[in-house]
């Protein structure tokens, strides 16, 4: 013990002679303390006092035990695991096909895949309303029919299977991509049959990964507002649940309980993903480069998984060229000349939540990125006392709904001593510590595959932490810290279920414009915005992949 | 002008003491402790190099890492010149390591890799171009300054990482097996090249292999360790001549133990018994008074001669003879127990084959007598 002390402090002395990574440390651990702790307590005790502020959990009891709320329960969880089974079904497919066979127009499929991570929120939901609505182009316009009821669970699942499924596809394509094709070479030879070989060996290799899928899904799906918000109709769940009765009723207690509701399946998910499952992988890395292997390019394989792919495909497609048509159209389903009416309305009126958008984004983007890999490199390569505590704080934003982060900001910020709310700040801030698991994540892994004494050589050269970070990790990990960038931006951007509760006049944003045009049925207005926000969403990402590139030349000789 | 830099270098460097270096880990468990360094003595004079040979696990890279910084001191005291350095932190202890995987900065042109510690000292930018373009020159890499790591061979890799280390002018070097990445001949070219390189620029060094030859072939002093603690300090004439233990006679060169009973012991004049012969042992070894239990002759393999039978202290049988060229192995069946021996200019004698008997002779000055125990 007594020596395990002295290690401590030996490490301690180190980082004292480093007065600027102490500081740095200090910081954030203060930083995730204040932003991702203490506001996740805040709510836990506010859901467990009654109004004079003491401790009881009479209300807490009496939303559980309300049947109404009871149903939005069971509803979100219902909705979660369909969608993470059909999400995962669709997503093992996919990444089957991509990773494992010869078919065709891979990337295509890839890009494709990719569509749905980097959209803005509502693009589905708007489709399907252009599609199936009241004015639908499918129900009225080609079948006349007028009373399809396009709100509900069937819309919800089709539009969440759709939205998450890249979710599965890039969890299980890691996976299927790790497994040595030689113990699948090795049951051919023993004379298997393909359809065998993957019933008794390649589906049961991946199989911890189907379930990290599931979780996954369910996660997305349970924290998803946008989608159930405008097309929920009469099937509510918790999270827009939870906003009606902050926004409707005032009834924050209410709101929080709801929230603490739809936090407990998500922690759990999540935890277990991220502490059994993964830990289950059968996978192993050998780090040997092992032989371009043949994929499978049996016509009888690959035609009917090519035939699923491109329907899967050609219903996304038909998805978002849908809201791209809308957005030229003066009328959807009523008056189809071609117009920029609706462009013109984004550019004049609707100019300024786009432009916060981009503002309060780009500001978070390069703090948020940094941070990730700053982090990453403390836990992975430092030493120092609060280390579990950092990388634990810095992973459960991931898990945290966006509207449990929301309504804990309001609860956490709305007085002294950090009054927050209303102001630019309080948004970055939640960008910020919404969007660093993924650049962690990253980091943690990309950092794992490069030999630590490269850094030491930069120690013993001279070099401090800071320098060490900046000359050599940095650049060497840039892959990951472009990741992390583009999703902070992106996320950014198309934040919906946190900020809606801590937007104010002032600092208005797209997303949450959107979100009021679809109130007011303005839905070609709404899909001008998207429009415009995959462009920009585009170009970001077009600039942020030059800028890391940069990077490296920064060094080079004068 | 090169003659600057190694006047400048040699001037720079400075002894290295290491006192009663330990190092505990936790065990895995947590349960217990696991003491990877135990007591360290060292006194490297400046301008010296220096050798921690072992097997792996022995605590010689720990050690190392230890010296640079890179892993805390559990007790002891780390002199650099006078001055004390285990709180130092490692980027502020003017000495430059040299990595098993040379560890270039994969990102960066071998000039950018050699300028990388003079930029970071902020020196101005004459004097960095001229002090990396006089280490290229010195370590004959002129020409490939543009290029990345991964661009230039594994023997160019290894001088832009010793100039790197080098052209900070670093009071001591530390290698960490930086020869054991390349092939059996680019590594014994490397090697000599690096001895001469550290003796002309007379900087102290620290080196670390398990490879013996190695040792021996560049070292002023080896330091043989094994489990944690020092076995034996010496030159490499030392440690091969006058081995203090069986392990440390094991393992540099090959011997021969052979059972023995100590019936006098001096150390200009012992007698011991072999196999109940009593034969005379004119130089045992400086131990031959502190043995206290069951003692061994140790002899080296090319000190016993292989007669014809009848002749000779001792008789045995072929076993296995093998012919390399420059010398002829055999495998000597001797009472219970096999002898190595090598026989030198087989073109001069005569090769026994496998199955004969044959007189076996020891060349007695070269006896050592140690205690027995484990290897």
């Amino acid at each position: 013990m007594a020596k395990k002390y002295k290690d401590l402090m030996w490490k301690l002395s180190m980082i004292r002679k480093e007065p600027l990574l102490m500081t740095l440390i200090l910081m954030i651990l203060f930083s995730l303390t204040i932003f991702v702790i203490y506001p996740f307590f805040k709510m836990f005790y506010f859901s467990l006092t009654t109004e004079e502020g003491k401790f009881s959990f009479s209300v807490l009891i009496k939303t559980f035990t309300n049947s109404s709320y009871r149903i939005t329960f069971w509803n979100s969880i219902k909705l979660g695991m369909i969608a993470a089974v059909l999400g995962t079904i669709v997503g093992y497919i996919y990444a089957f096909a991509i990773t494992r066979t010869e078919i065709p127009w891979k990337p295509f499929f890839r890009t494709m895949a990719t569509l749905p991570i980097i959209s803005p929120p509502f693009v589905l939901s708007l489709s399907i309303i252009f599609l199936f609505g009241r004015k639908g182009l499918i129900t009225n316009g080609i079948f006349g029919i007028t009373d399809f009821n396009v709100y509900g669970l069937h819309s919800l699942i089709l539009v969440q299977v759709m939205s998450f499924f890249p979710v599965a596809y890039l969890t299980l394509s890691g996976i299927l991509e790790a497994i040595d094709s030689s113990v699948e070479d090795a049951a051919l030879n023993l004379g298997a049959s393909r359809w065998k070989i993957f019933r008794t060996v390649t589906f049961p290799l991946s199989f911890p990964g189907v379930i990290s899928a599931l979780l996954l899904v369910f996660i997305q799906s349970l924290q998803d507002f946008s989608n159930p918000a405008v097309i929920g109709g009469g099937y509510p769940t918790l999270g827009v649940e939870a906003y009606r009765v902050i926004t409707g009723m005032y009834d924050l207690k209410t709101g929080a309980i709801l929230s603490v509701m739809l936090l407990l399946p998500s922690l759990c998910a999540f935890l277990l993903q991220k502490y059994w499952i993964s830990g289950k992988s059968f996978v192993t890395v050998t780090g040997k480069p092992s032989q371009k292997r043949e994929k499978l390019s049996e016509k009888s394989i690959v035609v009917p998984l090519f035939i699923v792919c491109l329907l899967f495909c050609s219903v996304i497609v038909l998805f978002y060229g849908t809201v791209l048509c809308g957005a030229f159209v003066k009328v959807w389903g009523v008056d189809s000349t071609v117009s920029l009416d609706h462009f013109r309305y984004v550019f004049s009126i609707g100019w300024k939540p786009l432009k916060n958008a981009v503002m309060l984004a780009a500001l978070a983007t390069p703090v948020a990125g940094l941070l990730g890999m700053t982090i990453a490199f403390l836990t992975v390569r430092k030493q120092f006392p609060g280390k579990k505590y950092m990388s634990l704080a810095s992973l459960l934003t991931f898990a945290l709904p966006g509207t449990v982060v929301g309504i804990s900001y309001i609860l956490a910020f709305n007085d002294k001593p950090f009054l927050l709310t209303g102001t630019a700040a309080i948004l970055v801030i939640v960008f910020v510590f919404r969007n660093i698991p993924v650049g962690i994540e990253g980091g943690i892994s990309a950092l794992m595959q490069i030999d630590p004494s490269i850094e030491e050589a930069s120690t013993s050269l001279g070099a401090n932490s800071f320098q060490t970070f900046k000359d050599v990790t940095l650049p060497l990990i840039k892959g990951a810290f472009f990741s992390g960038l583009v999703y902070s931006f992106v996320k950014s951007m198309t934040a919906v279920s946190a900020i809606i509760f801590l937007i104010s006049a002032r600092w208005n944003v797209v997303t949450t414009r959107i979100f009021s045009l679809f109130e007011v049925s303005q839905y070609s207005d709404a899909a001008a915005y998207i429009v415009v926000m995959i462009a920009v969403i585009m170009t970001a990402i077009f600039i942020l992949n030059k800028l890391v590139n940069r990077l490296d030349r920064m060094k080079s000789v004068k | 002008m090169n003659t600057n830099i190694e006047e400048k270098l040699g001037a720079h460097s400075s002894g290295l003491k290491l006192i009663d270096i330990t190092k505990t880990f936790m065990s895995l468990d947590g349960s217990g402790e696991f003491t990877a360094v135990d007591k360290i003595n060292l006194d490297i004079k400046s301008g010296e190099l220096t050798t921690m040979l072992g097997p792996s696990g022995c605590g010689k890279t720990t050690t190392l890492r230890m010296v640079a910084g890179f892993e805390s001191i559990t007790s002891g005291k780390l002199l650099l010149g006078n001055e004390s350095i285990e709180s130092v932190p490692p980027n502020k202890r003017d000495m430059a390591m040299m990595f098993q995987s040379y560890a270039l900065f994969p990102h960066m042109s071998v000039y950018d890799n050699i300028a990388y510690g003079l930029k970071i000292q902020k020196l101005p930018s004459s004097e960095i171009r001229e002090r990396t373009e006089q280490i290229i020159e010195l370590m004959q890499i002129k020409g490939m300054e543009k290029r990345l790591p991964s661009q230039i061979s594994g023997g160019q890799q290894q001088r832009v990482a010793l100039a790197r280390a080098v052209v900070i002018e670093p009071k001591v070097l530390l290698f960490d097996e930086p020869l054991s990445n390349l092939d059996a001949k680019l590594r014994e070219y490397m090697r000599d090249e690096l001895r001469s390189l550290q003796k002309r620029l007379g900087i102290t060094s620290l080196y670390v292999t398990h490879d013996q030859s190695e040792a021996m072939a560049i070292s002023d002093k080896v330091v043989l360790m094994n489990k944690g603690k020092i076995m034996q300090v010496g030159s490499p004439k030392d440690l091969y001549e006058d081995p203090e233990s069986k392990f440390v006679a094991d393992f540099i060169g090959k011997s021969n133990f052979i059972d023995c009973k100590i019936i006098s012991s001096s150390l200009s004049d012992a007698a011991v018994e072999i196999l109940g012969k009593t034969v005379k042992v004119p130089n045992p070894g400086k131990h031959i008074t502190e043995i206290s239990g069951n003692s061994v002759a140790v002899m080296r393999p090319e000190y016993i001669k292989v007669t014809e039978p009848g002749r000779g202290l001792f008789s045995g049988r072929v076993e296995k003879a093998v012919f390399y060229g420059n010398y002829v192995q055999y495998d000597i069946r001797f009472n219970s127990s096999l002898l190595r021996v090598e026989a030198y200019c087989p073109q001069e004698i005569k090769i026994y084959s496998p199955g004969s008997d044959v007189g076996i002779d020891f060349d007695l000055k070269s006896m050592r007598i140690l205690e027995d125990g484990e290897i």
